[in-house]
C-alpha cells in the first residue's frame, strides 16, 4: 500500500463563479482500492467524481493517474470509465451494441469485440438479454449493463455515480453484493459516490467523507465510524452521544466528572460515544467513565432495545443494548470505555 | 366517456369524425378527383372523360428535365436547410443554457414576417442595385453588379432556405430535447470524440425528426411556384410553375393533374430514399 498511488489529486478544486463546489483537496488512492465518496446531497461529491472522469473541468489543481497528468484531458482520453447515475445506456442500441461500443470506437477487431462482450455479459449474468434494447430491461438489469459497458474497457479507475440510488432496497442489496463480487473477481480500482453511509461502510475499503465541498475525513470504514475526526462525521456515519467538555493544556475534562489526556488546541470540545458502546447498570461498573442517571424512555427495536437516559449533569444519552428490562424512572449507572470515545470540536 | 376512463380513439372512434370529414372533404376527395381526371383527355378546351395514359406519357416525354430539376433543387434546399437547422438546434440545445427559450423564440420570430415579405426582402438584397451588389462594386471586388445573384436558381435556394429554416429547427430541437445528456457523456467516456458522440448517440435518435424536417422543406420546395417566379428568373421553371399554367392559362386540367401525380410520386421516392439512407448510415454497428 505504500507504493506509488494510482490516483493523486493535488489541490483539486471547482468553483462556479463565487460558489466553491469543491474546496482545494489532496487525496491519494492506490491500485485495488474500493473508495467511497460519502456525503449529503450538494456536498460536491458528484462534482469531484465528474472531475475524475473529465466531465467537469477543475478550476484549480491537478489529477494524476498512474503518474500521468490527466487534468486537461477530455473523458475519451482518460483511463477511467463511468457508470452514470440513471445509467445513460444508448436506448437505440441493443445490449450487445451498448456493451461493445467502447471497443468498437477503439477499432478493436470484430471477433475480439464479440468475444469480450460475451464474456462481460456472462460476468454480469445478462447473456440472455444480449439482443434486447435497454428500455425493455428493469432498473437492476440496466445497472448491470452499465457496469458491463464500463468494465469491458478495463479502466484503471472505475467511477460509479450513486450507482444504486434508483433501486429498491432488496435489489440494491443484491447489486451491492454483485459489485463486491466483481471487485473481488476482477480487481481494479473502484470509486463510487453515495449519500448512504451504510452502503459506504459495506462496500468501501476507504471512505472519503465530504461536507459543503470540503473533505472532512479519509479513512477505513472502522476509522470513520470509531474515530470520527469532526462533529459532522460523528453524526453523519451513525448515531452519537455528545458530552460538553473543555480542553486545556492537552487535557480534556468534563466538569464534576472526569478528565483524560487528549492532544489538541485549547477550548470547548465534545466527547462522543456511540449508543451501542454505552453500558448500563452492572456492566457500567467495570467502565473507565461512569455517570449516574435516570431512564426516561425505552424503545424496543427488535434486535435491540434503545434507552434514553438523563444523566446527573442534565445531558441526555442514548444507549442501545441487546436486551434489558429497565423501565422509565429507574435509576441506573451509565458507563463506557476510554477506547470507545472520541473528541471533536463543536 | 362517462366512466371517467381516458379517451381512447379505439373506443370513442366517433370523436375522429369531424377531423376525418374535413380531411376527406377538403383533401382526399379533391385528390381522388384529380387522380381520376389525370386519365381524362382535353379536346377543344373541354374535358373528355375516359381512360387514357397519354397525359402521363406526355409528362414523361416532355417534362422529364423540369421534374428532375425540381427534385434536384428540392433535394439541395431540403438538405442544406436540414443540416443548418440541426446545427442551430444542436447549438441551442447544448450551448443555449437558460437562453435556449429566448433563442428558440427568436428563430420563430422570423415567421412573423410573411413569405412574400421575405421574398421582397431578398430581392432588395440581391437585386442589381441591391445591398450585396452595391457593396461588392463599392469595394471594387467586382466591376459591374452580378446579375446572376437575383433571377437565378441561387436566389431560389437562398430564399427558400432562409424561409424554411425555422420550420426545420422545431422538430429537430424537439428530438434533441428528449435525449439525455448523459448518453452523450457515456459515449465520450467510452472513447468517442465529440463528433463521434454526436454521430453515435445523437443523430440516430433524430432520424424521424431529420426525415420530418427534410420532408417538410422538400415538399414546400417541390410544390412552390411563387419563389421561382419572383426570384428565379425566366429560365428557372419548376414543376409548380408548369402545373399552375396547365390549371390556369392553358386550361388543361388533366395534364396538370398528371404532372401533379408524377411530381408527388417522385417526391415520395426522394423522401423514402433519404429516410432509408439516413437509417442505413446511422444504424449502430
Amino acid at each position: 500500500m505504500n507504493a506509488e498511488p494510482l490516483v493523486r489529486l493535488q489541490g483539486l478544486a471547482k468553483s462556479y463563479g463565487i460558489y466553491r463546489a469543491v474546496h482545494p483537496l489532496d487525496l491519494d488512492f492506490h491500485e485495488g482500492d474500493f473508495l467511497a465518496i460519502l456525503g449529503p446531497s450538494g456536498c460536491g461529491k458528484t462534482t469531484l467524481l465528474k472531475m475524475l472522469g473529465g466531465f467537469v473541468e477543475p478550476s484549480e489543481g491537478a489529477i494524476l493517474i498512474g503518474g500521468r497528468d490527466v487534468t486537461r484531458l477530455p473523458p475519451e482520453k482518460r483511463p477511467t470509465n463511468m457508470v452514470f447515475q440513471g445509467y445513460g445506456l444508448f436506448p437505440h442500441m441493443t445490449i450487445r451494441q451498448n456493451v461493445g461500443y467502447g471497443l468498437r470506437i477503439a477499432g478493436t477487431p470484430r471477433a475480439e469485440v464479440d468475444a469480450r462482450v460475451r464474456d462481460m455479459l456472462a460476468l454480469v449474468q445478462m447473456e440472455a438479454f444480449a439482443d434486447k434494447l435497454p428500455p425493455q430491461l428493469s432498473g437492476g438489469q440496466q445497472q448491470r449493463i452499465a457496469l458491463a459497458r464500463a468494465l469491458i474497457m478495463r479502466p484503471k479507475v472505475l467511477l460509479l455515480d450513486e450507482p444504486f440510488a434508483a433501486l429498491d432496497l432488496k435489489l440494491r442489496q443484491a447489486m451491492q453484493e454483485e459489485l463486491r463480487r466483481l471487485h473481488a473477481e476482477i480487481g481494479g480500482t473502484f470509486v463510487f459516490v453515495t449519500h448512504d453511509q451504510a452502503e459506504a461502510m459495506l462496500l468501501a475499503t476507504k471512505v472519503v467523507v465530504m461536507s459543503r465541498g470540503k473533505v472532512e475525513q479519509v479513512g477505513t470504514p472502522e476509522e470513520i465510524y470509531l474515530r470520527p475526526k469532526t462533529h459532522f462525521v460523528s453524526t453523519f456515519v451513525g448515531e452519537a452521544n455528545f458530552l460538553k467538555a473543555c480542553r486545556r493544556l492537552a487535557r480534556v475534562s468534563i466538569e464534576g466528572a472526569f478528565a483524560f489526556d487528549d492532544a489538541g488546541p485549547d477550548g470547548d470540545v465534545l466527547v462522543g460515544v456511540r449508543p451501542e458502546k454505552v453500558r448500563l447498570g452492572a456492566a457500567a461498573a467495570r467502565c473507565d467513565h461512569r455517570f449516574s442517571g435516570t431512564v426516561t424512555q425505552r424503545i424496543f427495536l427488535g434486535a435491540q432495545v434503545q434507552y434514553t437516559v438523563r444523566l446527573q449533569n442534565g445531558e441526555t444519552f442514548i444507549a442501545c443494548l441487546q436486551e434489558g428490562d429497565l423501565l422509565p424512572g429507574d435509576s441506573i449507572d451509565v458507563g463506557w470505555m476510554s477506547a470507545d470515545q472520541w473528541v471533536v470540536t463543536p | 366517456m362517462s366512466d371517467g376512463a381516458p379517451l381512447s380513439l379505439k373506443r370513442d372512434g366517433a370523436l375522429l369524425l369531424p377531423a376525418a370529414a374535413v380531411l376527406a372533404g377538403l383533401f382526399i376527395g379533391p385528390m381522388l378527383y384529380f387522380l381520376v381526371v389525370s386519365f381524362f383527355k382535353v379536346s377543344l378546351f373541354k374535358i373528355v372523360p375516359g381512360f387514357d395514359l397519354g397525359n402521363y406519357a406526355k409528362v414523361v416525354g416532355s417534362y422529364g428535365p423540369p421534374i428532375l430539376f425540381t427534385m434536384g433543387i428540392g433535394f439541395l434546399i431540403a438538405s442544406v436547410t436540414t443540416v443548418l437547422a440541426f446545427i442551430v438546434a444542436h447549438l441551442i440545445w447544448t450551448r443555449g443554457r437558460r437562453f435556449s427559450g429566448i433563442l428558440l423564440a427568436a428563430t420563430l420570430l422570423t415567421l412573423f414576417g410573411g413569405y412574400l415579405v421575405k421574398i421582397y426582402a431578398w430581392r432588395t438584397l440581391l437585386g442589381r442595385d441591391g445591398i450585396v451588389n452595391n457593396t461588392l462594386v463599392g469595394l471594387g471586388i467586382v466591376r459591374e453588379p452580378i446579375e446572376a445573384l437575383l433571377y437565378s436558381p441561387v436566389a431560389v435556394v437562398l430564399v427558400l432556405v432562409s424561409y424554411l429554416l425555422p420550420f426545420a429547427i422545431l422538430p429537430l430541437y424537439g428530438a434533441l430535447r428528449s435525449i439525455e445528456e448523459k448518453t452523450i457523456e457515456a459515449a465520450r467516456d467510452l472513447g468517442a470524440s465529440p463528433w463521434a458522440a454526436v454521430r453515435d448517440a445523437v443523430l440516430p435518435r433524430c432520424v424521424p425528426a431529420l426525415v420530418t424536417a427534410f420532408a417538410l422543406c422538400f415538399l414546400v420546395t417541390a410544390g412552390d411556384y411563387v419563389t421561382p417566379r419572383m426570384v428565379g428568373g425566366t429560365r428557372t421553371m419548376m414543376m409548380g410553375n408548369f402545373i399552375e399554367s396547365q390549371f390556369g392559362l392553358r386550361m388543361n386540367v388533366p395534364l396538370g393533374a398528371a404532372m401533379t401525380y408524377l411530381t408527388i410520386t417522385a417526391s415520395i421516392a426522394v423522401i423514402a430514399f433519404v429516410w432509408l439512407a439516413l437509417k442505413t448510415v446511422l444504424r449502430p454497428k
